[in-house]
């Protein structure tokens, strides 16, 4: 089997399905230099992870907390359409009308 | 019409001055729900959105939109499901979309030879590593991007295909190249003695 460094990067991270990683696997045995690249990209890896997130300090936190409680709440947007709105006010208005009627015949 | 005012604030469909409609409480539910699950990913966002623009002012800008535009849409984000890969595919959106035009510039391609590609006031922000962080800074922008999403934010290629919205062998053909590029870059920066006694041990 010919070298393929693609595959070997996949095979670094376990993301090759069975017979890939296997064909991978018995190329490493027998390819000094594709054992060369998975050893220095496993060592990479291993720096890449423990890398220290830069971080700019806490006011930052703080800036972002500010920014999102300025924002309108999703569930704030009228999520009820304009037209069932005035469908609603003008049932309102109606009941609000016969009730008035009703207290007037009682009367 | 007070009458009717009346009668839509007691079915609640009215709630503050802006006449706005929401169930009582879900609100505070939501933002607390948003402060206990997407907040905590600030730090690690934070780190991406700096690697990705290369500096402190851009770095703040696309991180406060996307979390901005995940509480927008965090309504419509399914609790328990993988809530950073849905932050960092937010995150990646926005920094393609609004950002791209603004980070994009010549001083960005700088070789590691010739100094840092970014400030150097800049360097305060990292604690260690600022070796391979001038080499990472210093890949091109996709290869970079892929490199942080695996190596140092561990995402798998199945999520990293998924923030990044590109099939999973281009996702394993950019982490192929940017490690490539990266040793490249770390192997030209080491000091010229270490070199000669490598080059002496392989003579």
């Amino acid at each position: 089997v010919s070298c393929n460094p693609e595959q070997v990067t996949g095979f670094v991270d376990g993301a090759l399905d069975a017979p890939a990683a296997e064909a991978v696997q018995g190329h490493l045995s027998a390819c000094a230099v594709c054992r060369g690249q998975a050893a220095a990209e496993r060592s990479l890896r291993a720096r890449l992870l423990e890398l220290e997130a830069p971080w700019p300090g806490e006011a930052l936190r703080g800036r972002i907390r500010a920014a999102l409680a300025a924002e309108p709440h999703p569930l704030d947007e009228p999520s009820i359409p304009a037209p069932w709105l005035l469908a609603l006010a003008a049932g309102a208005g109606l009941i609000g009308a016969l009730t008035l009627r009703a207290q007037v015949r009682t009367h | 019409m007070s009458t009717a005012v009346d009668a839509m604030s007691r079915v609640g469909v009215l709630s503050g001055a802006e006449g706005g409609v929401r169930e009582a409480g879900a609100e505070e539910r939501l933002r607390r729900r948003f402060e206990t699950e997407a907040l905590p990913h600030l730090r690690s966002l934070y780190g991406t959105a700096y690697r990705m623009t290369r500096n402190a002012h851009d770095a703040e800008d696309l991180v406060q939109e996307t979390l901005l535009r995940a509480f927008r849409a965090f309504d419509g984000y399914a609790p328990g499901t993988n809530i950073r890969a849905w932050l960092y595919t937010i995150l990646h959106r926005v920094s393609t979309d609004a950002f791209r035009k603004k980070t994009r510039s010549p001083k960005t391609v700088d070789l590691p030879e010739h100094g840092p590609a970014r400030p150097p006031e800049q360097e305060a922000l990292f604690q260690g590593g600022e070796e391979i962080e001038r080499a990472l800074s210093a890949l091109p922008e996709a290869f970079r991007t892929a490199v942080v999403l695996r190596d140092v934010q561990d995402f798998t290629y199945d999520e990293i295909a998924r923030i990044v919205d590109v099939p999973i062998g281009t996702v394993m053909s950019r982490i192929h190249r940017g490690r490539a590029l990266l040793r490249q870059a770390l192997e030209a920066m080491r000091p010229v003695d270490r070199r000669r006694a490598r080059l002496e041990e392989v003579m």
